[in-house]
């Protein structure tokens, strides 16, 4: 940190705050006719000036600057313009401004420093962390909040602000701008996703300046099958190569020099004490094989719950094992290091491992910080790796979860870390398959034996159904069930824990259908009630599929003595990219067979095949509503 | 679900043998073998937890610190955990108010402890002070948090703590009923003479209970002693079962199972007699006494040319009320805060933005100014449960509304936290059974909110159907009042009419081809919609559903049992008239047969009618719902009924080839 340095900040300060006096002038700034019509149709909410000042003194402090103004144009577009500032032991809020105005650019109130709300209220035990909120409401739309304010930066810096002025659907942008100030000698890396802007490199004095702009970004439909936000708003990530966090340096120019600095925080929370390492002795005494000694430890995990601890440093560092042991609670992090630390008391190696859960991913090409927000242990074994989900140790062992599933993990091993593979598993593994025999008596009672088998992801679905209570098994079974007055009966449910797990509900239904003297109407798709998705008539945006699965259903129908089939829902055949839809209701002896194999294939495909999707949802749609009728003789 | 009812049946009859069983203990920090040991509590087999004991005790201390009463509480309860899903009984969070250097309570001597059977040691762990975090939730409101160590499927925990209040009039409701199932409770009030108080228990479940007088003591030091006597109350409930959500329900906690005390009166020595509200009169002048209340009820209407401008132009008394309440609406937004008293109206209405006390208060100066007799009438929302009938309080009122008396007697009750209300219509969440009109003390202050205008949703569909089973034609639906609140509130919430007739269009499987909607600005709505229908075919047949559109197809109770009363939203008659061309040559080979359906007492209703006359096919379907609130016993009633209405509809017209 140089006085130069400092100079130009203050300089840059007065320029922005001249700027922020000077955009003051006249209330014409603030009136929503000032958004040009191609952002505001459709929109939520316009941002109508987003800044964003960051200046980097030394790997430990910098100065960040925010102003943001936004139009909101309805209910949806208030979260939009919510004032949200988030500080912890690393960063503080130093000032504070805001005012909201009326559609012609009145001010209606301004917002101080002490309007704004903070809570620390947190879903986990504690936190150091703490949140500054103000939310804005105002009698009409459209109206227009403006803000600023300051954070100070000091202890440490992991990485520089993102620019990511698009953060939610339905919000466009007008202007927005990234200024970065770094001493000269500061080493960037950027990573530039769904857009090319291209920094404005400059010299100021002491030190060097980039600029970002985006402008005119037009609002973003949240449609079902829509992309995820970061693979669809525009967003540049920077990191400085050195950085110092909680008084330990590490390096962003690859993924082992992040993980070198990661590695200072877990060294040393392994230890156990003596009373544990008996206990795990005790466990594994006289088993086997290492496979045995996992299983065995990894359901005693079952007696340590999960509980977010975020302390410290703001949850990068696991609590120690010991005080795992001793509290039996921990997070992800404390749970997976201490599972390690038994697992190494009986001689079984295994890794730390960081990952990103659900659309949260690893790159290979960038690294970041934020890619990560999970941890699981990673067990080599001779007869086959297992990765452990320790929060969960209720999921079977050796399978891997569709959160974690296909996709990279950092392995920690060695002061360092490796990115690897995870493990997946082809869309047609994910199976629900509904075999029923259901019989139809002359009143037009129903007697149906029902069995559905889950597999693999699709067993995760119903994981919870051996442990919930009688009423909620009933309620969640009744829910799929398209028979009026029915009566559920004899539920039971097994289920196979292994590395290909399965879950299988059955039960007996007592319902009826409607029959008349002349006709009776079944509904050829009487067990399952997948809603089906409102789709828009066209679409621009990538059609995605985040999960792939198989759903087969095979019905026997035995109808009533003195009635024939009259009418069955037409056969339907359908196969594209985005998957397979099959249905065939048949007469046979006098009985009516039914076969329904529906799949999805996870992937990303074009707009432009927009047409096919809708094809094969039609068909599923009306697959889901087809009635078949059978008629007196 | 048959099975669950007879065993906890059973449960009760069992009372007598549970409560002696000598393998529970009620001592504090007391665990026995039996406890640990315990793996499932049969009365409730289903149970991730079970609260074996729970004792509260409440009690007057003098506070020669503060210079007055202050009350008590002492919290105490012992829980088993029996599965895994248990274990986050033992993360506690206890919620506190602290108003700074005002009133507050402050939450002391918390213990908390484990216990868990390790071969045949009982190994104990407790929480240590650092462990408990305080968090600051929002202004005045805070939690003390602990996470108990150990706690496991198979841990007993243990924790108490205490809550020592400067509210002495204010004592906490007891709860006798929570999520997982009670063994034994029991709850101690001990009163001071100086206080008179009155409590109502509710719920379903058997309180017993006991009075006794005992004694208690000031101690002044060098200025003297002063005993007072005291009446102790003693509440003991046993094998309580879990208050679980059902569907169709305000608020749970009208039903559960609570005894609340409410104070009558105090009277110190030396000083005079002060009632609190226990009549409907003392809580009318409570209110009339509170200045924040008054301000509000005299504050000035701040639109008076508006008004004026409303009130010398054309339409009659209700028309120009409409208009006033139109004009309220456009200027202030709800900020989803409710209250009684005014926060702070200037600010509000320079803001745009304030709370529903705020916001009908500056209604009710805009009315009263144009000449109206207008009357506040206080509510609770419905989430959070309902007046009681027996024991008036302020404490249950959490908002009010405002009621104008026309000039032909007529009352129009009107609302100023939803753009889209209306002369006598009003948000759901405001339409409860019990709600009092200030300034009236007696049973006729009573109002009830639930059926103040006729809520109607008629659809007309006319139309023609060709030989491949197309329907063509056109639907006219009409929404009067809470319905037409309904169908605004949608309307305006999709981003534009596009994207409402495509989710429309998506709903109803339908493709429309025109659309008009008339009346957005009141409280009837009729929306013309042009549209086609693809009908389902089988070789010449075509199958046509009695209302052609969707129409009560399944049944909204998907279990045959019940724990809790049924609450319906509000009364309505919702119909739709059918008529259809048929073509040249196209007959109805099967109509379905004209059928009625209606409950026991014919509140719920639904008439199925159909007719042939030449080529035209028509049929009526209308189901009336006069009734909203239904007791357990006649739930079986309720739930055959609409089920024997979703089978009704499956039923198809036939049409097919002379």
């Amino acid at each position: 940190m140089t006085v130069h340095m400092k100079r130009i900040v203050l300089l840059s300060a007065a320029i922005w705050l001249l700027s922020a006096f000077c955009n003051g002038q006249g209330k014409a700034v603030y009136a929503a006719a000032g958004v040009p019509e191609n952002l505001s149709k459709g929109a939520d909410a316009v941002v109508r000036d987003y800044s964003l000042e960051y200046t980097y003194f030394s790997l430990v402090s910098a100065a960040e600057k925010f102003r943001a103004v936004v139009t909101v144009y309805n209910e949806a577009g208030e979260s939009d313009a919510m004032v949200s500032i988030y500080t912890n032991n690393f960063r503080s809020l130093k000032g504070f401004s805001g005012e909201i105005y009326d559609s012609a650019g009145n001010s209606i109130r301004k917002i101080k420093r002490s309007d704004l709300k903070f809570t620390d209220y947190f879903s986990g035990l504690a936190s150091d962390s703490r949140t500054w909120y103000y939310e804005s409401k105002a009698a009409v739309y459209p109206y227009t909040v403006a803000y600023e304010y300051e954070i100070t930066h000091k202890d440490g810096i992991l990485s520089l602000p993102t620019f990511a002025p698009v953060d939610s659907y339905g919000l466009g942008i007008q202007r927005a701008q990234y200024r970065l100030i770094v001493p000269s000698d500061t080493k960037l890396y950027f990573k530039n996703l769904n857009t090319d802007i291209e920094p404005v490199v400059s010299d100021v004095k002491g030190g060097k300046q980039y600029e970002w702009q985006l402008s005119a970004f037009e609002p973003v439909d949240g449609v079902p099958y829509r992309p995820d936000y970061r693979d669809l708003f525009p967003l540049v990530m920077v990191t400085a190569h050195d950085f110092t966090y909680n008084k330990k340096s590490g390096t962003m120019d690859s993924w082992d020099g992040y993980s070198r600095w990661q590695w200072s925080l877990l060294e040393g929370r392994d230890t156990l004490p003596e009373s544990a390492k008996e206990k795990v002795r005790q466990l594994t005494a006289g088993v086997a094989t290492d496979r045995e000694k996992v299983a065995i430890l990894y359901d005693y995990l079952k007696e340590t719950r999960y509980v977010l601890v975020a302390i410290g440093i703001s949850g990068f560092q696991p609590m120690s094992a010991t005080e795992v042991y001793e509290k039996k609670f921990g997070d992800c992090k404390g749970l997976s290091n201490y599972m390690m630390a038994m697992l190494a008391e009986c001689g079984i190696e295994s890794y730390y491992t960081e990952i990103g859960s659900g659309s949260r991913k690893l790159r290979d090409d960038y690294v970041h910080p934020s890619m990560t927000d999970h941890a699981i242990l990673y067990v080599p074994l001779e007869d086959g790796d297992l990765w452990l989900e320790c929060t969960a140790p209720s999921l079977p062992m050796g399978y891997v979860h569709s959160d974690i599933t296909d996709r990279k993990a950092l392995v920690y091993r060695d002061k360092t870390a490796v990115l690897v593979d995870m493990p997946s598993y082809p869309d047609s593994a994910h199976v629900s398959a509904l075999s029923a025999n259901v019989v139809i008596g002359p009143a037009g009672n129903v007697l149906a034996d029902v069995k559905t088998v889950n597999r693999m992801a699709e067993y995760e679905n119903i994981m919870g159904f051996a442990k919930s209570t009688p009423m909620e098994q009933m309620r969640s079974i009744s829910g799929t069930v398209r028979l009026p007055l029915a009566e559920i009966s004899d539920i039971a449910y097994e289920e196979e824990k292994n590395a290909e797990p399965w879950g299988a509900i059955s039960y007996k239904l007592d319902g009826k259908i409607n029959l008349s003297e002349s006709r009776g109407y079944i509904p050829a798709n009487m067990f399952r009630n997948n809603p089906s998705p409102r789709l828009r008539r066209s679409r621009t945006m990538d059609i995605v599929i985040k999960y792939g699965y198989r759903n087969v259903d095979d019905i026997t129908v035995e109808i009533p003595e003195g009635y024939s089939v009259e009418a069955l829902p037409p056969v339907s055949m359908i196969e594209n990219r985005f998957g397979r839809f099959c249905m065939l209701a048949v007469p046979v002896d006098g009985k009516i067979k039914i076969y329904r194999d529906m799949q999805l294939k996870k992937g990303t495909h074009s707009a432009e095949f927009y047409g096919e999707f809708r094809e094969l949802m039609d068909a599923v749609s009306r697959g889901n509503g087809a009635q078949m009728v059978i008629v007196k003789k | 679900m048959k099975k669950i009812l007879i065993c906890l049946a059973m449960a009760v009859s069992l009372n007598a043998l549970w409560g002696q069983a000598p393998d529970f203990s009620t001592k504090p920090g007391k665990v026995t073998d039996y406890e640990l040991k315990l793996k499932r509590y049969d009365t409730d087999t289903t149970a991730h937890a079970v609260v074996l004991y729970e004792n509260t005790d409440f009690r007057y201390e003098y506070s020669t610190s503060v210079g007055f009463f202050q009350l008590e509480c002492y919290y105490e309860v012992k829980i088993k955990v029996l599965d895994d899903e248990g274990a986050s009984w033992g993360d506690v969070a206890i919620s506190y108010y602290d108003g700074g250097h005002g009133k507050r309570e402050v939450v002391s001597r918390i213990t908390a402890t484990s216990y868990n059977l390790e071969g045949n040691k009982t190994v104990a762990k407790s929480v240590g002070r650092k462990e408990i975090h305080k968090e600051e939730v929002s202004e005045n409101r805070y939690l003390t948090k602990f996470s108990i160590p150990d706690v496991k499927a198979g841990t007993v925990l243990e924790y108490s703590y205490r809550i020592t209040s400067d509210f002495y009039y204010d004592m906490p409701v007891l709860r006798f009923q929570r999520s997982i199932p009670i063994r034994y409770k029991e709850a101690k009030v001990s009163v001071p003479e100086y206080f008179d108080f009155a409590y109502n228990t509710k719920g379903y479940n058997r309180i017993d209970r006991s009075t006794s007088r005992g004694n208690g003591r000031i101690d002044f030091q060098e200025n003297g002693v002063v005993n007072y006597s005291t009446d102790e109350y003693k509440f003991t409930v046993e094998n309580i079962s879990a208050l679980k959500d059902e569907p169709f329900v305000w608020s749970k906690e009208d039903f559960a199972s609570a005894v609340e005390f409410e104070l009558r009166s105090t009277r110190f020595p030396g000083s005079l007699i002060k009632t609190y509200s226990n009549t409907w009169e003392t809580v009318n002048k409570r209110l009339s006494e509170t200045t924040s209340f008054t301000s509000g009820l005299n504050f000035n209407n701040p639109y008076k040319q508006e008004v004026a401008d409303i009130m010398s132009g054309e339409g009659d008394e209700y028309a120009k009320l409409a208009a006033v309440h139109k004009l309220v609406m456009s200027r202030l937004a709800w900020d989803e805060y409710y209250g009684v008293t005014a926060k702070n109206i200037r600010e509000t209405l320079k803001t745009g933005v304030g709370r529903s006390s705020d916001l009908n208060f500056v209604l009710h100066s805009a009315v009263k100014d144009a000449g109206y007799k207008t009357e506040i009438v206080l509510l609770n929302p419905r989430r959070f449960g309902r007046i009681p009938l027996t024991r008036p309080s302020l404490e249950k009122i959490n908002a009010f509304l405002v009621m104008v008396t026309m000039s032909d007697g007529k009352r129009v009750f009107i609302d100023a936290t939803d753009r889209d209300s209306g002369l006598n219509v009003i948000p759901e969440r405001l339409m409860v059974d019990r709600a009092r009109i200030y300034g009236i003390a007696g049973e006729n202050g009573w109002v009830d909110l639930t059926s103040i205008a006729p809520n109607r949703a008629s659809r007309m569909i006319t139309g023609s159907i060709d030989e491949s089973g197309l329907f063509t034609g056109k639907l006219v639906a009409k929404y009067d009042n809470a319905t037409s609140l309904d169908i605004k509130s949608k309307y305006r919430k999709a981003k534009s009419e596009d994207e409402y007739l495509e989710d429309m269009e998506e709903s109803l499987k339908i493709n429309i081809t025109g659309y008009t909607i008339e009346g957005l600005d009141t409280n009837s709505v009729t929306e013309s919609v042009e549209f086609t229908y693809q009908a389902e075919t089988a070789g010449d047949k075509i199958y046509l559903r009695p209302t052609i559109l969707p129409f009560m197809s399944s049944n909204p109770f998907t279990l045959s049992e019940r724990m809790l009363p049924v609450e319906f939203s509000y009364p309505v008659v919702s119909g739709y008239n059918i008529s259809i061309i048929l073509p040249e040559g196209m007959v109805a080979e099967e109509v379905p047969a004209n059928a009625g359906y209606a409950n026991a007492d014919k509140t719920l209703r639904y008439i199925s009618l159909f007719q042939k006359a030449g080529s035209v096919l028509s049929s009526r379907n209308t189901f009336e719902r006069n009734r909203i609130l239904f007791p357990v016993t006649e739930y079986e009633d309720v739930y055959a009924f609409f089920g024997t209405v979703a089978d009704a509809n499956q039923r198809r017209i036939v049409i097919s080839k002379q």
